[in-house]
């Protein structure tokens, strides 16, 4: 009995302990890196389908995952904080055939600004 | 004329064979080190987009980067992405170092710190463009196809602890006499007639702390907004490229010089430097300025835009800029004739979305263009030129140009062009010229049709 109590309190710990979208968790290697989708939420499903299919088309997820992930940019070494992901949404609006609508950067820019929160979770 | 088909068919079928490329990569100095796309810094290679243009301008250092320098406050790495990555992650942070991050797992293990304290760029900071050309000329009475393999160049590029900026460009070879007794293609002149050494600079960014960048060595003056290379076509602008009489001067050459340049409320450019040409006693002096309205600044930080409101002015920039040249040139070097001249031009850089309008002016006035009789000369050249961009690859320009000399002497030209880059280090272009020039109340016409390859890697 006692034995079982301890099993029970054990499970319970572990799953108090865990915290939710404590670390941002990537799926593949290299240019098919990824975010997990698990970890999105429903509301961001959206901006993150815009994601996975506007920003590919001039770089690969690897650089969103790795500057989130890092908190730095990988090309320019600047900190990717929330400062950054707006300057980056207009980057992306302002660049020739980057075929994303106002309301498409809005939607990704929310989308790692979460990320960037659940990253800076303990 | 029969061969001269030949050729068009084949590099026609080259250019069909392009159409497959799927994937590629652009290598060459600047993208290896700072391991990004040639995209980033240029439309179609070699015109550089407003990033390019920031990049150059600050020294080839990114805004704000410290770059192989410690961060005050080392990156806190999280997350659970590719386990290699992170590992070296964690290893540069907890050193204070800051690293690229996305390059491949086997590059990444190759960053050296030995050669960071060192200062020497973590890549072979080396690359190569070569130029193919192709023309048709009904006009001429011989040789009305001509391909010709025009250059090779050896370039490099990078910078040293943000310090030390450097730049070179050394032309391994250029189409020059033709012998047919050595080759059935024109050799390279040699040292010194090739122009061998076209480019090469140092940049002390920075200095002492102040915001001046002060450039020293071979290079071209900055004056118009366009450096020679800047630009999609196969024609060089008339603006900067013409000369007058015999006059050795031209503003797009390149010289033994000295420049300060800084940027200045990040939209506010300013340079000016001395040309030493060589033999003359008297220093050539020229100034530039330039001012950006709109768009990101001149150290590539972005506009603060409302993502909530949609406006046009978004998506649209104004780069306004003028400079001045004067000098003295000579025949030879124990010649008393002297040319004394000043060069004077404006220009404005207008994008909006993918449309893109140049407009160039300059005047030149040359006191003595001949050496001899010292008859007065004034010329003015006015360019127009309206471009857009189809796709990232496929960009088209029409560009207007016209002479006019105190003579009487008028050039119009119409030159029409399209420039494919069917990966973002090969750039096709075809490019037609109709120019007519009028001489002494006789015009005559002339059409040239270009296709030009250029490659980098």
């Amino acid at each position: 009995m006692s034995v079982l109590k301890m099993a029970i309190f054990v499970v319970l710990l572990a799953v108090v302990s865990t915290p939710v979208h404590a670390k941002i968790r990537a799926v593949g290697k290299g240019d098919k890196m990824t975010f997990d989708p698990t970890q999105i939420p429903a509301d961001l499903k959206q901006a993150f389908e815009i994601m996975k299919v506007k920003c590919i088309q001039c770089h690969t997820q690897e650089r969103t995952v790795i500057a989130i992930q890092t908190g730095i940019a990988p090309v320019t070494g600047q900190p990717f904080d929330k400062q950054a992901t707006k300057a980056y949404g207009i980057k992306m609006l302002r660049k020739p055939k980057s075929n994303m609508s106002r309301e498409e950067v809005k939607k990704v820019v929310d989308l790692m600004n979460f990320l960037i929160d659940e990253a800076a979770k303990p | 004329m029969r061969a001269g088909l030949s050729y068009i068919f084949l590099i026609s079928g080259l250019l069909i064979l392009s159409g497959f490329f799927t994937q590629a990569y652009a290598i060459p100095a600047f993208s290896r080190e700072h391991n990004t796309e040639c995209a980033t810094c240029h439309t179609i290679y070699p015109e550089l987009n407003e990033y390019g243009d920031a990049f150059l301008k600050n020294g080839f250092v990114w805004n704000k980067q410290k770059k192989g320098e410690p961060l005050a406050n080392a990156p806190q790495v999280k997350g659970e992405g590719d386990p290699d990555i992170l590992r070296q992650l964690k290893e540069v942070a907890a050193a204070g170092l800051p690293q690229k991050v996305d390059e491949p797992t086997a590059a990444s293990s190759k960053k050296s710190e030995p050669l960071w304290l060192a200062g020497l760029p973590q890549t072979l900071p080396i690359s190569l463009a070569a130029t193919l050309n192709a023309s048709y000329n009904d006009d001429a009475k011989y040789d009305k196809v001509d391909l010709s393999t025009r250059a090779i160049s050896l370039l490099a590029g990078g910078v040293i602890r943000d310090k030390l900026g450097f730049f070179l460009k050394y032309n391994l070879y250029s189409e020059g006499i033709f012998d047919p007794a050595q080759s059935n293609t024109p050799l390279n002149l040699g040292s010194p007639y090739a122009n061998d050494l076209e480019e090469f600079y140092l940049v002390w960014r920075n200095a002492l702390g102040s915001p001046l960048n002060l450039k020293a060595g071979r290079f071209r003056p900055t004056l118009s907004l366009w450096k020679k290379n800047n630009k999609t076509g196969i024609s060089d602008f008339a603006t900067t490229s013409f000369r007058v009489g015999k006059s050795t001067f031209s503003a797009d050459a390149p010289a033994d010089a000295v420049e300060a340049n800084a940027i200045l409320f990040n939209r506010l450019y300013l340079a000016t430097g001395l040309v030493d040409r060589k033999g003359q006693d008297a220093n050539e002096g020229y100034g530039h300025v330039s001012l950006k309205i709109g768009g990101s600044d001149f150290k590539a930080n972005e506009p603060d835009i409302d993502l909530d409101k949609e406006s046009i002015f978004d998506y649209m920039y104004l780069v306004l800029g003028c400079y001045g040249y004067t000098g003295r040139n000579s025949f030879d070097l124990y010649s008393q004739q002297r040319n004394n001249f000043y060069r004077a031009g404006a220009d404005a850089d207008l994008i909006v979305k993918s449309a893109r309008i140049k407009l160039a002016f300059a005047r030149e006035n040359d006191k003595n263009p001949d050496y001899s009789s010292h008859q007065s000369n004034t010329t003015d050249v006015l360019l127009a030129q309206a471009e857009y961009m189809f796709t990232p690859d496929l960009l088209a320009f029409a560009r207007y140009e016209y002479l006019t000399v105190n003579d009487g002497t008028r050039t119009h030209r119409y030159i029409p062009a399209v420039a494919y880059a069917p990966i973002q280090n090969v750039k096709l272009t075809i490019e037609y010229q109709h120019v007519s020039d009028k001489i002494s109340a006789i015009t005559t016409t002339s059409n040239i049709a270009l296709l030009g390859v250029r490659v980098a890697f």
